[in-house]
């Protein structure tokens, strides 16, 4: 078979399922994966979650053990950042100026969280969490008793929140939007997410903006758009991410608002693939171009860029799943509405106590299921994600 | 530490030490176990490192839960002895373990 090399560059989970997945599939060739963080893949969904509570330890957080890596034949370059691409070459060159050649190349290059932006003075106060290094810092500040501001209520953000209230620091959260979570929920679970965190105390405020951040007693001083002042020891930012093209971009791939692939995660470039956060894909069976930034979308690009690269079948496409735990509660939730289209949410259960599915219909469709501490309702309904309505009279 | 084997789906063996308090799941990962996928991080959220376990551990691991035999209904060839390894947290009750890898996971 080929003994093609292919350069992952990006060591995300992403990135090392790719790895492993070609290992699997029998590729022959050199594998090299690149990353430019100094730690071995880890899985980012603890960071704002049991990691950042102060229980969850560095070595359960990676993926695999170093050298589970070598014994595999997967060349693992941690600190190995790729400064420039030549697809034409099949050359990437490193921040440090070492060559590396190529048959395929695999972009698993991640996205950056954005900063407030120049508009609102001081905002580079407030820091931001994505990377292991990240949290490790937040951890350590989180400490009882001080006063943790979070802009930003989408999921990482109010993750973020429950956590620190686990660790008794007190916690006031700013959305812009009229509601938390309000990229993705329906109005009953954004609510329900809503009344939890108030019921622990988070001063939850929505339909303000932060108009600027100055230096104050005991930390910062953030002033809102409505004039409010609040207080805080910290300022964490959580108002999403930009995926990392620039690379791509300067090497002639087409991007926008992610790096574009096709239902294979093939980019505008013959031998080129991009997967994870950085993907934008279309997919095949609904026409829409989705930049997916989760666990699964990660997953399963690695595996359609493996299997294209070893000429395998591709793996069957899936509804997208995603979850988020805040306090003792877990969201579930597959398949995607279309936002511009509207839902009509059908609710079973009870929040009152806590346990609830709401399923979102759209044109009479089911278009996404959304579960509250009900996993099991929640793997039943992942199945009927595209039926009818009728099914469910 | 208690150990674990794994056969694998083309019949190769690989034992493995897995530290107490970790999940079969997290001592197949960091090894490298070929067909544990574990998609969701060990929260017994999707089906993806679904194993059978051996006839004659099944007393000492016990049943599936009912949240692990629904998302089992997912996972190919999944059988009485199934289990997600995510679900199966190591003690020294367990050194010795058997477990075989399905061929393929529920996994797009």
């Amino acid at each position: 078979m080929t003994t093609e090399t292919v350069l992952i560059i990006g060591a995300g989970q992403a990135g090392a399922e790719a790895a492993w997945r070609l290992r699997e599939l029998g590729h022959e060739g050199a594998v090299i994966l690149a990353g430019a963080e100094s730690h071995a893949p880890y899985e980012r969904p603890p960071l704002s979650k049991k990691f950042l509570s102060g229980t969850g330890d560095t070595a359960r957080l990676q993926l695999r053990k170093p050298t589970a890596y070598t014994e595999a034949g997967i060349d693992l370059l941690t600190g190995t950042a790729v400064r420039d691409l030549d697809t034409e070459a099949g050359t990437a060159t490193t921040a440090n100026g070492a060559r590396i050649d190529f048959d395929h190349c695999i972009l698993a290059l991640g996205a950056t969280p954005r900063h407030l932006p120049q508009s609102v003075p001081g905002g580079r106060a407030a820091r931001v969490l994505r990377d292991l290094d990240d949290a490790a810092e937040l951890r350590e500040t989180l400490q009882a008793g001080r006063r943790l501001v979070v802009i930003g209520g989408g999921y990482l953000g109010m993750e973020v929140a429950a956590t620190a209230r686990g660790r008794d620091v007190a916690v006031s959260v700013v959305e812009a939007a009229p509601a938390i979570m309000n990229r993705g929920v329906s109005q009953q679970t954004a609510a329900f997410f809503h009344a939890a965190h108030e019921a622990r105390c988070v001063a939850v405020k929505t339909g303000v903006a932060v108009a600027s951040i100055r230096p104050g007693k005991g930390g910062d001083l953030l002033t809102l758009d409505s004039g409010e002042e609040l207080e805080a020891g910290i300022v964490i930012a959580a108002i999403g991410v930009a995926p990392n093209t620039a690379l791509a971009a300067a090497a002639g791939i087409d991007c926008d608002d992610g790096i574009l692939v096709d239902g294979n995660c093939r980019t505008s470039v013959p031998g080129v693939y991009a997967i994870g956060d950085c993907a934008a894909q279309l997919v095949p069976s609904s026409g829409r171009r989705l930049r997916l930034e989760s666990v699964q979308g990660a997953v399963t690009h690695a595996r359609l860029a493996a299997a294209a690269i070893t000429g395998t079948d591709p793996p069957p496409e899936r509804a997208p799943y995603f979850w988020t735990e805040q306090y003792s509660y877990r969201l579930q939730m597959a398949g995607l509405a279309d936002p511009s289209r509207p839902c009509e949410d059908l609710l079973r259960g009870s929040p009152e106590d806590g346990s609830f599915t709401v399923y979102r219909f759209q044109d009479d469709v089911l278009a996404a299921v959304e579960a509250v501490n009900n996993p099991v309702d929640f793997v039943r309904s992942q199945g009927r994600i595209g039926q009818s309505r009728e099914t469910f009279e | 530490m208690p150990r674990a084997t794994f056969i694998l789906s083309d019949g190769d063996r690989r034992t493995i030490d897995i530290p107490a308090g970790w999940s079969l799941m997290e001592g197949a990962r960091q090894e490298g176990i070929p067909g544990i996928v574990a998609e969701c991080g060990g929260g017994a959220l999707c089906s993806t490192c679904h194993v059978h376990v051996a006839p004659e551990w099944h007393e000492t691991t016990g049943p599936a839960s009912d949240l692990e035999e629904a998302l089992l209904g997912l996972a190919p060839g999944a059988d009485e002895h199934s289990r997600l390894s995510c679900q199966i947290e190591m003690t020294e009750a367990y050194d010795g373990l058997t477990v075989t890898v399905p061929e393929t996971q529920a996994t797009g």
